[in-house]
């Protein structure tokens, strides 16, 4: 089974995933917003959604996939700098993350990851807009550089969500 | 006092499973059983935690076999032991302090 769904909220997106394996479906491959699942038992993985340093397929993404794997995690799916793993539900609990320090270094890591894609479609719209400007373009050509603005404003926004989860992390650190 | 402490609870202990080469699901392991379960460290945070740890030279590379696909396994250096001797003082210094309190309570 195939869905097509955009996620800018890779905890909305964990949740999604554990929910979809409640009722017996398992995610086996995730490409440019496309989830492949396959029919698994209800409730027997946990999933867990992780940002790399570096792009799948190189060197250092593929030692950390290891390593991971060596915890007796699976490895599932990445795409990009986005990584899926999953373990047995019957192992116990699945964290890849378990203080607050290293918490806030990944959600640090999303944000500004975020924050530069977010800079960038901007920056492709308004060179659009000024491109478009240059003739008599039609509608079709801005509703597309629309979309463009659409998704920066998007990204952007899941960005400063980030940031504000950076922030109550950082006060549960300081009592 | 040293600028990088107190050092937090998983970087201690995992300086302590360190005293002898461990890789990175051994010393998951070794850190439960210290504590008796209380402490598991996610895969995301230890792997975090021994690349800074490197780069501090607290810790080292002990073997690293690629044709046999053998796990990476780390060793703690003295620096690192150091580490742990600076951090045993403060928490010594903590309980010290912290008895006085409950002796008042008695």
């Amino acid at each position: 089974m195939k869905i097509f769904k955009l996620y800018l909220d890779k905890d909305l997106e964990e949740i999604w995933l554990n929910e979809m394996v409640s009722s017996g479906w398992a995610l086996n491959n995730f490409f440019f917003g496309v989830y492949t699942f396959e029919k698994c038992k209800e409730n027997e993985f946990i999933y867990k959604i992780d940002l790399m340093d570096s792009f799948s397929g190189t060197k250092s993404s593929l030692e950390y996939i290891k390593f991971v794997e060596e915890t007796g995690a699976e490895f599932v799916s990445a795409w990009g700098r986005w990584v899926f793993f999953r373990k047995s539900a019957s192992e116990g609990p699945f964290e890849l993350y378990t203080d607050v320090d290293s918490q806030i270094k990944l959600y640090q890591k999303i944000r500004n990851m975020m924050g530069i894609v977010a800079l960038l479609e901007f920056i492709i719209g308004f060179s659009q807009l000024h491109n478009l400007s240059q003739f008599n373009a039609g509608i079709g050509y801005y509703s597309l550089t629309g979309v463009v603005f659409l998704l920066g404003g998007g990204i952007g926004y899941a960005a400063l969500k980030t940031h504000n989860k950076i922030n109550s992390l950082r006060k549960q650190k300081v009592i | 006092m040293h600028k990088d402490l107190p050092l937090t609870e998983g970087v201690f202990y995992i300086l302590i499973a360190l005293r002898k080469p461990n890789h990175g699901y051994g010393i998951i392991q070794d850190v439960q059983l210290m504590t008796d379960g209380r402490l598991v460290l996610g895969a995301g945070t230890l792997y975090g935690a021994i690349n800074t740890m490197l780069d501090k030279g607290w810790i080292k590379l002990y073997s690293e076999e690629v044709a046999s696909r053998k796990k990476k396994e780390y060793i703690i250096t003295s620096t690192g032991k150091e580490m742990v001797k600076f951090e045993t003082e403060r928490l010594e210094e903590l309980i010290r302090n912290s008895k006085k309190i409950m002796e008042d309570r008695i």
